[in-house]
């Protein structure tokens, strides 16, 4: 079916004013139309758009956007191939996922049809970013995908300090966005074109000075860092996760930080990719960085979803590993872990909202006073088990697949063509050996919560009605089945990431 | 063999894991008896592999077809872009150890189904069995590192599920710091995986260092059978002198999962799982796991090493395999002399003989270095491996009739069970004469083999002119003989305590209660008597054994005939062996059988050895180091950055930023005043400043 990708998008921004007014009058009906609209949109991706993928690698819509002097001068696309298939795949199911969650999740809160809306535009944002062929539109979604998670953060915020913490947010994004947005005009400066597929942005690039180059890959990569929230850039993120109403806390750690690591994979690495490799070393060293501070930071905290967004911060900086490290197997990995991390992250989170929702809102996120709810919550702890080892690299789960591939390409990047690289051999030594951190810390967690004596009272705490663990079932279920069958994502993925290696020249 | 027995031999425990709970929802006896079946199924897959290792070529069964000869390998593409594949091999190794994990798994199994009886979270504990089963019969099976990493974490796994199975049991803990044992139970889970974790990293770090020195070099693989043939990777490596760094992590993962010094101190806090699971897991088959690696390893290590000139690092690492044995061994045997809990005992028995293993496997390699040829290492190693997973499991699975007569962990608090249990006393008296190596049981042919390696190894090194290999192949006989005199005292403590004191205030305490203790019921004795006859009579399979470990290979040339026994018991360590038996037998029988001296008495007389008592009792204060240095000052430090650094830094920093941002803009807001008059001067000063630029500019 041709046009797919654009009656998509259309109807998850259309859907959102229709949420809105539908949710003035039924505040009931206002989740479930959400949720509809994204299960649709969810089911035409899935229907029609993969099925091409997979026949023919590549899946394109080109749109003029604007005409001058009678020839397109800003076309608008959206291109669906082996890269971002996957990645708008999890995107959307895991925001379908959250949008179910958030309705029993919510149901006490109030302007639900706002929170809904606005949730529609947020997914719709982030869709974009991931099926942009063209830098204006790139940068344009990138700003769609901020401003709805903004208001989300800073009306439905947890603490009292959502909107100080939802400013914060902004503003670091912003600055973020800024750099990017120099970045593309310089590039333009290149190349006189936006259109990523054009002739003129490959030649533009192969033919402009080395300077200039670095100096773009400088902004884009502090645009993207800041997404991603890598050391140091990372302080808005821990306050934005854990006071972020949950459903929104699945969303912006399981798919939205991803962007930044999709983005780096689709601009930099496959246009900028042989300026991109000059700094492997710094930026393996970034990435290593993260990864244990956020690990470490992670074990410090008592409050569970800050504990999480370490965590997040860290398992960023396992992506980005694969990602300097320039290998395919590496720049796979990390795009398989994006999906896994979305998965296992996600179901922590929901599981966070879970305890926040069943127990209490503050208790309930509070670690040292939870305790022995393995016994009144089964379901729910055994698929935190899931989702914490899948985090830890246990196989059969998925995460360890996604891993051991992240490795790998660090450890063949640090190989170099014959002869061992030792700086960058032992920055893959340090990140293999900080999984045991992320097991230390995952691991305490479940005990803390799920595992020891159980209290008086907790004696009346259920399991979460079905809208909430339906869900958390699913995700489970497929860090179950990418464990044992990784070749169902990965099998799409690495021709793509052999492509960029190819372009870079590894 | 059965059509596909190296892929079902695995897949069929662990479709039995998967079913598990679906059957739970039939009924109870359905899930109970259809997840042994599964186990046992699974086994029998297992051992028909047997007569293919002896024929030296793989039949199928039903069509009669001949599908390769040994090793033989069955592959399936799972990653495919990237080249990665799933297979199997079968060679001696592998069906042997299979066969050991899926025998000894569908035997405890068995007893677990009296043992078990009641528990009301059993689809739990079947889950994590079958799966554990599955999974370790998977690492042995599988023909590359990869795979075999998989099965690796999955028995790691199931070894946290399991140890903290009782998470909920509301008594109080045996340890101050925890409330409830449950809390204890867990603690033991995590503590076992980070631990073991700590290993499993160095092994993955050495597994990828190898597969990106093999894509470099042409031919990326992780499988076994390719990386003995094609041998650039180990140029590539010894050039940028990463081989022996590799190697040595490659045996950090053995260290971790065979609870070798220093990574030992999970083992003893394993036990907090059911007695089962410490039988299975933490006796006969997962601590083995590192025991098979070096094995696996260790016959491409000297091929390749051969082949590019680096015997040398089959030295090093040969010898660190060694002494880290011999040294484990020792540690371990002092630990076991003082501890009270029976499973303590047996858990410090465990290491202390997977000490001997790995100490055997690393004579081999040695012997490999100095004469060519690891046979014999290789074969005592693996005896032992068997005699131990037999005879260990039998004491295991005793102490669980016990533990579950007497409702305590305390052997002091036991006593004068030789007449209430006549069976389990028997069958655990076998067991424990194994253990010691008194002949003629099992142990003592294993253990006999290993000190004869260990005097030929130096024997050898000092023909060929290595002297000091000599002198080290002496030092560790003598350790390992000094281990095997502590093993007998300890061994006749724990029987003597049990069986043979005096019944204790505890169990009079019971008995006036009304609670007689009994026998254990059928389904958990035979599983006993059919490990205590194998003890019995193990030393007489030396003779097939050392036909079926070393078919195929090439330099040696095995039959089977009884000649091994005899060489075994003229071999001139037999007086050695006798005298370590006086040494650590005679002791023991007047401390704890005939108690013709009061130990705790002795050590109120003598200062120096209740200096050395209470040093053994706290484990050479290794744990307490660990916890208090690496775990708590880690865990400190963790807090120390969060509080200094993330938020007092890098968090303030942004809000000084942002502070600095709006200080200045209301500082300059002050100029814009509104003031018309103000408005007009700056406009007009504007448009000169810009004429004065456009005209001079």
């Amino acid at each position: 079916m041709s046009g797919s990708l654009l009656i998509m998008i259309v109807l998850l921004v259309v859907g959102a004013p229709i949420v809105y007014a539908v949710g003035k009058r039924s505040t009931k009906a206002a989740g479930w139309l959400a949720f509809t609209f994204s299960l649709i949109s969810l089911t035409i991706f899935s229907l029609s758009v993969v099925p091409a993928v997979l026949k023919e690698n590549l899946y394109v819509e080109t749109y003029t956007w604007a005409e001058m002097f009678g020839a397109p001068f800003l076309t608008f696309g959206l291109r669906a191939d082996n890269l971002s298939t996957p990645i708008v795949g999890m995107i959307l199911l895991l925001c379908t996922l959250a949008t179910l969650y958030s309705i029993e999740y919510m149901s006490r809160e109030h302007n639900q049809e706002l929170y809904f809306a606005l949730l529609l535009l947020y997914i719709a944002g982030m869709v974009g970013v991931v099926l942009a062929t063209n830098l204006v539109q790139f940068y344009i979604f990138w700003e769609i995908m901020l401003i709805p998670s903004w208001l989300l953060v800073a009306r439905w915020g947890t603490s009292e300090k959502a909107q100080l913490i939802a400013f914060k947010y902004f503003m670091f994004t912003h600055l973020g966005a800024i750099c990017i947005i120099l970045g593309i005009a310089a590039t333009w400066s290149l190349t006189a074109t936006f259109d990523l597929y054009a002739t003129e942005m490959v030649s533009g690039i192969a033919a402009a000075p080395a300077s200039t180059l670095k100096l773009i890959v400088a902004l884009f990569m502090l645009g993207f860092a800041v997404k991603m929230a890598l050391f140091p850039l990372h302080s808005w993120l821990p306050d934005t996760y854990s006071e972020a109403p949950t459903p929104i806390s699945v969303i912006l750690s399981g798919v939205m930080s991803e962007c930044g690591v999709y983005a780096i994979a689709r601009i930099l690495l496959t246009f900028f990719g042989t300026t991109f490799v000059i700094y492997t070393t710094t930026f393996m060293t970034i990435a290593v960085i993260t990864m244990i501070y956020g690990g470490v930071l992670a074990l410090a905290q008592k409050d569970f979803k800050r504990m999480l967004a370490y965590s997040s911060i860290s398992q960023m900086g396992y992506m980005f590993l694969g990602l300097a490290a320039g290998t395919a197997t590496g720049i796979s990995g990390s795009m398989f872990h994006i999906v896994n991390h979305a998965i296992s992250k996600g179901l922590l989170f929901m599981v966070a909202g879970v305890l926040m929702h069943q127990i209490d809102q503050i208790k309930g996120r509070d670690m040292d006073k939870l305790g022995g709810l393995a016994g009144k919550m089964p379901i729910t702890a055994t698929i935190t088990l899931i989702a914490g080892l899948s985090m830890v690299g246990v196989p059969p789960l998925s995460g360890f697949v996604s891993e051991v591939l992240i490795f790998a390409g660090a450890f063949i990047a640090a190989s170099g063509a014959g002869s061992w690289s030792i700086p960058m051999l032992i920055l893959a030594v340090i990140a293999v050996i900080s999984t045991v951190i992320t097991a230390g810390y995952i691991l305490w967690m479940i005990r803390r919560v799920f595992f020891g004596p159980p209290r008086e009272e907790f004696e009346n705490v259920k399991e979460p009605p079905l809208t909430m663990l339906a869900p958390m079932a699913l995700l489970a279920f497929l860090a179950i089945l990418l464990g044992f069958y990784p070749d169902l994502v990965l099998r799409i993925l690495v021709p793509a990431a052999e492509e960029i290696e190819k372009l870079i020249g590894g | 063999m059965l059509p596909l027995a190296p892929w079902l031999c695995w897949g069929i425990p662990v479709i039995g894991a998967i079913l598990t709970p679906l059957l739970a929802k039939i009924n109870h006896k359905v899930r109970d008896y259809g997840a042994v079946l599964f186990s046992i199924v699974g086994f029998i897959f297992g051992l028909s592999m047997v007569p293919d290792i002896f024929a030296g070529q793989v039949v199928n069964w039903f069509t009669g077809k001949v599908l390769g000869s040994i090793p033989y390998e069955s592959k399936v593409v799972w990653i495919s872009k990237l080249g990665i594949e799933m297979g199997v091999l079968v060679d001696p190794l592998s069906v042997f150890m299979a066969n050991i994990a899926g025998g000894l798994g569908a035997l405890i199994m068995v007893y677990a189904l009296g043992y078990m009886h009641g528990d009301p979270d059993l689809t739990r504990y079947w889950f994590f069995k079958n799966f554990f089963i599955g999974g370790m019969v998977l690492l042995v099976i599988s023909n590359n590192f990869l795979q075999m990493f998989i099965g690796w974490e999955i028995v790691g796994l199931c070894s946290y599920a399991l140890i903290g199975f009782w998470h909920k049991k509301k008594e109080p803990s045996p340890v101050p710091d925890y409330k409830t044992e449950g809390e204890y139970n867990a603690m033991c889970g995590m503590k076992a995986f980070i631990t073991t974790r700590v290993g499993d990293v160095a092994l993955l770090i050495a597994i990828l260092t190898i597969y990106a020195s093999t894509l470099r070099t042409g031919n990326p693989t992780f499988n076994f059978l390719e990386l003995r043939e094609q041998v650039e990777w180990v140029r590539l490596l010894v050039a940028n002198g990463l081989l022996i760094p590799t190697i040595i992590l490659l045996f950090g993962g053995p260290v971790g999962k065979s609870a070798q010094f220093p990574l030992h101190v999970w083992l003893p806090e394993a036990m907090a799982g059911p007695t089962t699971v410490s039988a299975l897991i933490h006796a006969a088959t997962m601590v083995k796991a590192g025991v098979y690696l070096v094995a696996r390893v260790l016959p491409i290590f000297v091929e390749v090493f051969e082949a590019t000139n680096l015997t040398n690092a089959l030295c090093t690492f040969s010898l660190v395999v060694a002494c880290i044995g011999a040294f484990t061994a020792f540690l371990a045997a002092t630990m076991g002399m003082v501890a009270r809990e029976v499973k303590k005992v047996l858990a410090y028995s465990t290491i202390s003989q997977i000490g001997y293993m790995m100490l055997a496997l690393g004579i081999g390699g040695l012997t490999g270095y100095v004469a060519g040829e690891i046979a014999e290492g290789y074969y005592a190693g693996t005896f032992h491996l068997m005699s131990h997973a037999v005879f260990k499991a039998l004491l295991f699975l005793s102490a669980g009739a016990i533990l579950h007569a007497t409702e305590t962990k305390d052997m002091f608090e036991m006593g004068g069970l030789k007449q209430y249990m006549p069976i389990t006393y028997k069958c655990m008296f076998i067991g424990a004469l194994s253990l010691a190596g008194i002949p003629p049981f099992s142990g003592f042919w294993s253990k006999e083999s290993i000190f004869d390696a260990a005097w030929v190894l130096a024997e050898e090194a000092y023909q060929h002119g290595y002297a000091i290999i000599g002198a080290t192949g002496y030092i560790l006989l003598f350790i390992a003989v000094i281990t095997a005199a502590m093993t007998l005292f300890y061994s006749i403590r724990l029987i003597a305590i049990i069986f043979i004191w005096p019944e204790s205030e505890y169990i009079k305490e019971r008995k006036r209660r009304g609670e007689h203790i009994h026998e254990a019921p059928p389904v958990m004795w035979v599983p006993l008597a059919v490990l205590a006859a194998v003890s019995v009579i193990g030393g007489l399979l030396a003779p097939a054994f050392q036909v079926f470990m070393l078919k195929g290979w090439e330099r040696v040339d095995v039959h089977a005939s009884f000649e091994i026994l005899v060489k075994t018991v003229t071999s001139p360590t037999i007086f050695m062996t006798l005298g370590a038996l006086a040494l650590g037998g005679i002791p023991a029988y007047y401390f704890y059988w005939s108690r013709k001296i009061d130990p705790e008495e002795f050590l109120e007389k003598h200062g120096f050895f209740r200096a050395v008592h209470s040093f053994f009792y706290n484990r050479w204060y290794i744990n307490d180091f660990y916890m208090k240095v690496i775990v708590g000052g880690f865990i400190k430090l963790s807090n120390a950055v969060y509080k200094f650094f993330d938020q007092a830094i890098i968090d303030r920093f942004n809000y000084a930023l942002a502070w600095v941002v709006r200080s200045f803009s209301q500082a300059f807001r002050k100029t814009h005043t509104g003031d018309l008059n103000y408005n007009m001067i700056a406009a007009m000063l504007g448009i000169i400043a810009i004429l004065l630029l456009l005209l001079f500019g």
